[in-house]
C-alpha cells in the first residue's frame, strides 16, 4: 500500500504531500536538504540526507514502516530524540529540524479539522519573531481600546506606552511559566505560541471588559456585573487554559477539554458563591453600578423624573420590608436589644 | 539720638511694665480665689456618673452630673447614660459622690435630641448649683467641671465665646478643656451659676455646652420620677418631633441657587451649614473639579454605633479640555463611585441599602446618572439613612455631579428634600 508523506514546514501555512508506491518504499524513500532525496526539505536544521523510509514487507503492502537515520540532525518522535532506526505505524508525526513530517497510509483519512485546531494552527504557525511582533501590535492595538486608546488620541505616547507595558509584562511572565511546564513535558519551550494564546486572552480580557461596562450602564444594575463578570471570565478561562494545555501537551481527546472546561467554571462557580455570601452579610456602603460611559454608550430610553422618583418610594417599601424581616430574624434569634418595647430600668439596682 | 532714646526709655517703661506684672499677678490671685471659691460651693453638688457591667460588676464607663437646685434629680447627658438606657438587663448605672460614697439610681427622663438625662438623686446628695438667669457676655469666665480620666473631681478654667452658628440647635462655644469623663457636668459662670451642661469637643480648647435653656425645657416637661418603659418610643417621638421641626425649618428657608462652572446649584444656608468650597486644577489629567460641599453640625447620639440627625449636600462641576469622553467618563466613575453617611451605624442598627438607579431625562432634557440609596433603621419605626448622587453624561467633556445625604429622615421629609434638591440644580 502507497504512503504519503506530509511536509508541514516551520511558519507556512498548508501542508506539501508526497505519494510513494510501494515499489518505491521497497527501494527506500530518503527526506533531507540535499537535492538528490525523494523529500528536499527548506530547513537549515536538517542533515543533507537524514532519513531513510523502507516498507519491511513491501510485497503485501501491509505493516509498518522502517526509520533508517541517515544524517546527524535531530529526529524527534513524540518529543523524544531518535537516536537510532525505528519502526513506527502509519499516522506517525516526526519532527525533523523545525519540519513536521506525517507519514499515513494512503488510505488513511484526515480527521475533519475543528475551529479550535484552526486557531491553535493558526497561532503556533505565526511562531518568527516577526510575525509575533505583528500580532503583538495587534494585541497593543486592542488593548489601546482602554484606557490607552485615549491617551494616544491626545497623543501622550509615553502614558499610552506605560498603560499598555504592564499587561505585556504579565503576559511574558506567564507564557515563560507555560513554556517552562512545556519544555518539560515536550522538550521543546514553545515559548511565542504560549505568548501569543496569553496576548490573545488579554485583548480579549480587554474586549470583555468593555462590554461587561457598556452592559451595566445600559442596564443600570450591579446585578449585571454579578452575573456577566464571571460569565466573561469562565469564557476566558476556557480559551486561555485550553490552549496553554493543548501547546504544552498536544492533541487531546474531548474529556480533556471537558476536565480544562469544568476546572475553569468550578473556580469561577466557587467566587461567585464567596461573592453571594459576603453580599448577604451587612455592608456599610451601598452596592450600585458605578459605571459611567459616554452617553452615545446608552442605548435605552432614558426615564423621566416621575418614573425615578416612583422608583425612589419603591426603594423605601423594600428598605421597610428589609427591616421587618430583619427584626422578625432577630426576635426568633432571641435578640432582646431588638424588642423595641424593652424596660430600661428593669433589673437595676 | 535713637540711641539716647531707647536709652532714656527703660526707666518709664520698667515702671509700665511692673505696673503692668502688679496688675496681672492681682487678677491672677483674683482669679484662683474665684476658682477655688467656686470650686468649694460646687464640688458637693457634683456626682460622678458610672455605668456599671453588671456581670463584672465594674465601671465600663464613666461620666458626670450634678443637682440642680429645686429639682430633685441629678442631671447628666443621655449619651453618659445610653449603654443603660438600651441594655439595662447588662449595664446599671451609679452615682459617686464627693465623699467618695456610691449610690445606685436609674433614669428619669432624657431629651436625646440635646443630649441630656435626668437621673434620680440619692439621698445624701443635698448641695445644688442654681441655674443662671441668663447666658454670660462673650468673654466672661466660664468654669466647667467634671470627672475627666476617672482622675477626680477638676475645676477648668475657659472663655463663653456665644452660641454656636450654623446649626439646627443652639449650643454654647466654651474656650476651654473639656475631656472624657467629663461629659454631663455642670459649666458655671463666676457666680456660681450653671449656664450649661458639657457635652463635647474638639480638642485645642474648643468645647461646647448644652444651653440652660433646654435642661429647663426638660425639667418642665419631665416624666415623675418612676421608671420609664417603651424608651424606643419615647426616643423615637423625641426624634420624629426633632426631624418634624428641622424639615420643616429647612423647607420654609429660602434656598438660594448659586453659579458652579457653567451649572447652577443649590447655595449655601449659612444658618444651617456650615459650607466649604475649592477648585483643584489636576494638570496631569486636564481636569478641573470645583466643589462646594456643605455639611450640618447637628448630630444626635443614639447609642456608641448610632449617631444620626446629620444633612450634607455637595456638588462637584468638572471639565477636561484633553481627556476624550471614554477615558473622562471613566474618571467620572472612579471619582464618584464611593458615598456614605458621616456615621457609621453597624448592623445591629440598620438595614443594607437599597439602590434605585436609572438614567433620567428631566424636564430641561438632560440626560443624567441618578443613584438612590436608602437604609432602616432597625430600632426607630419610618427612620432611614437616604443617599443620593447625580451625575449629568450630557456632555464628552463636563459634567456636574451632586450629591446628599441624609441620616435619620423619615420617607416624607427625605423625598421632599430630594424633590427641592433636584428643583435647584440646572445644567445648560
Amino acid at each position: 500500500m502507497a504512503i504519503v508523506v506530509e511536509i508541514r514546514s516551520s511558519g507556512a501555512h498548508g501542508a506539501s504531500r508526497y505519494r510513494f508506491s510501494d515499489d518505491a518504499l521497497a527501494r527506500g524513500v530518503t527526506i533531507g536538504r540535499g537535492y538528490h532525496c525523494d523529500v528536499m526539505l527548506d530547513d537549515p536544521h536538517v542533515a543533507s540526507e537524514e532519513l531513510r523510509l523502507v516498507r519491511t514487507d513491501a510485497a503485501t503492502g501491509a505493516g509498518s514502516i522502517e526509520l533508517e537515520l541517515l544524517g546527524d540532525g535531530v529526529v524527534r518522535l513524540a518529543g523524544q530524540q531518535l537516536r537510532e532506526g525505528a519502526s513506527v505505524p502509519s499516522g506517525t508525526q516526526l519532527k525533523l529540524g523545525r519540519t513536521s513530517v506525517s507519514l499515513f497510509d494512503e488510505t488513511h483519512t484526515v480527521p475533519p479539522t475543528t475551529p479550535l485546531d484552526i486557531l491553535l494552527e493558526s497561532l503556533t504557525s505565526l511562531a518568527s519573531p516577526v510575525r509575533v511582533l505583528l500580532a503583538g501590535a495587534i494585541v497593543y492595538l486592542l488593548l489601546l481600546s482602554d484606557e490607552a486608546a485615549s491617551q494616544l488620541a491626545e497623543r501622550d505616547w509615553l502614558d499610552a506606552a506605560l498603560s499598555a507595558f504592564s499587561p505585556m509584562v504579565l503576559a511574558v511572565l506567564w507564557s515563560a511559566v507555560w513554556a517552562l511546564v512545556t519544555r518539560v513535558l515536550r522538550h521543546e519551550a514553545r515559548f511565542l505560541a504560549h505568548l501569543l494564546v496569553a496576548l490573545t486572552s488579554l485583548a480579549l480580557s480587554t474586549i470583555m471588559g468593555l462590554a461587561s461596562e457598556l452592559a451595566q450602564f445600559n442596564s443600570q444594575d450591579p446585578a449585571t456585573a454579578a452575573w456577566l463578570d464571571p460569565f466573561l471570565l469562565g469564557l476566558l478561562l476556557c480559551f486561555a487554559l485550553v490552549l496553554h494545555v493543548r501547546i504544552t501537551a498536544g492533541p487531546m481527546r474531548w474529556y480533556g477539554h471537558g476536565v480544562i472546561v469544568a476546572l475553569a467554571w468550578a473556580f469561577v462557580g466557587y467566587g461567585v458563591l464567596e461573592d453571594s455570601n459576603r453580599s448577604r452579610d451587612f455592608q456599610a456602603w451601598p452596592e450600585y453600578s458605578s459605571v459611567l460611559l459616554p452617553p452615545e454608550a446608552y442605548l435605552g430610553t432614558p426615564q423621566t423624573l416621575p418614573e425615578f422618583l416612583d422608583g425612589v418610594g419603591e426603594s423605601f417599601d423594600r428598605a421597610a420590608e428589609s427591616r421587618t424581616i430583619e427584626l422578625e430574624k432577630a426576635i426568633d434569634d432571641g435578640d432582646a436589644s431588638t424588642n423595641a418595647n424593652t424596660d430600661i430600668n428593669a433589673g437595676q439596682r | 539720638m535713637s540711641i539716647q532714646t531707647s536709652r532714656s526709655a527703660p526707666h518709664w517703661l520698667g515702671q509700665l511694665l511692673a505696673l503692668i506684672v502688679l496688675v496681672s499677678s492681682s487678677l491672677s490671685v483674683l482669679a484662683e480665689d474665684s476658682g477655688r471659691a467656686l470650686w468649694e460651693s460646687a464640688r458637693d453638688a457634683i456626682v460622678q456618673v458610672r455605668v456599671i457591667e453588671r456581670e463584672s460588676d465594674e465601671k465600663s464607663s464613666i461620666g458626670s452630673g450634678f443637682l440642680l437646685a429645686g429639682h430633685d434629680v441629678i442631671v447628666s447627658n443621655f449619651h453618659v447614660v445610653a449603654s443603660a438606657v438600651h441594655e439595662p438587663q447588662k449595664y446599671s448605672l451609679q452615682l459617686l459622690d464627693s465623699n467618695g460614697r456610691t449610690w445606685s439610681s436609674t433614669i428619669v427622663d432624657f431629651d436625646v435630641v440635646h443630649d441630656l438625662a435626668l437621673l434620680t438623686v440619692p439621698e445624701a446628695v443635698t448641695a445644688s448649683l442654681a441655674m443662671a438667669s441668663g447666658l454670660p457676655e462673650q468673654g466672661d469666665a466660664v468654669y466647667s467641671l467634671g470627672n475627666p480620666f476617672d482622675l477626680g473631681q477638676t475645676i477648668v478654667p475657659g472663655t463663653f465665646n456665644g452660641l454656636l452658628e450654623a446649626s439646627f440647635y443652639q449650643k454654647l462655644l466654651f474656650s476651654g478643656s473639656l475631656n472624657p469623663g467629663m461629659s454631663g457636668g455642670p459649666s458655671i459662670n463666676a457666680s456660681g451659676e450653671v449656664v450649661g451642661v458639657n457635652v463635647a469637643s474638639m480638642g485645642n480648647q474648643i468645647s461646647f455646652l448644652v444651653p440652660a435653656s433646654y435642661l429647663l425645657a426638660l425639667l418642665e416637661r419631665r416624666q415623675d420620677v418612676v421608671p420609664i418603659t417603651g424608651y424606643q418610643d419615647h426616643i423615637s417621638a423625641q426624634l420624629q418631633q426633632d426631624q418634624q421641626l428641622k424639615y420643616q425649618r429647612l423647607a420654609a428657608t429660602s434656598w438660594p441657587t448659586q453659579q458652579l462652572g457653567d451649572a447652577q446649584v443649590g447655595g449655601s444656608l449659612p444658618a444651617f451649614f456650615k459650607c466649604w468650597g475649592d477648585t483643584q486644577d489636576e494638570d496631569e489629567l486636564d481636569v478641573v473639579i470645583s466643589r462646594t460641599s456643605c455639611t450640618s453640625q447637628d448630630s444626635i447620639y443614639l447609642s456608641s454605633s448610632l449617631q444620626t440627625g446629620l444633612i450634607d449636600y455637595e456638588y462637584s462641576f468638572v471639565r477636561t479640555d484633553a481627556m476624550g469622553g471614554l477615558r473622562f467618563h471613566r474618571w467620572l466613575s472612579q471619582q464618584f463611585s464611593g458615598m456614605r453617611t458621616r456615621t457609621w451605624p453597624g448592623k445591629e442598627d440598620v438595614s443594607n441599602y437599597d439602590c434605585q438607579q436609572s438614567v433620567v431625562s428631566d424636564a430641561d432634557a438632560t440626560d443624567w446618572r441618578m443613584v438612590f440609596c436608602v437604609r432602616a433603621y432597625h430600632q426607630y419605626d419610618d427612620f432611614f439613612d437616604v443617599l443620593f448622587q447625580a451625575t449629568s453624561i450630557k456632555q464628552a467633556d463636563a459634567a456636574l455631579a451632586s450629591h446628599f445625604a441624609l441620616s435619620g429622615v423619615s420617607q416624607a421629609n427625605a423625598e421632599a428634600f430630594l424633590d427641592r434638591f433636584l428643583g435647584l440644580q440646572q445644567w445648560p
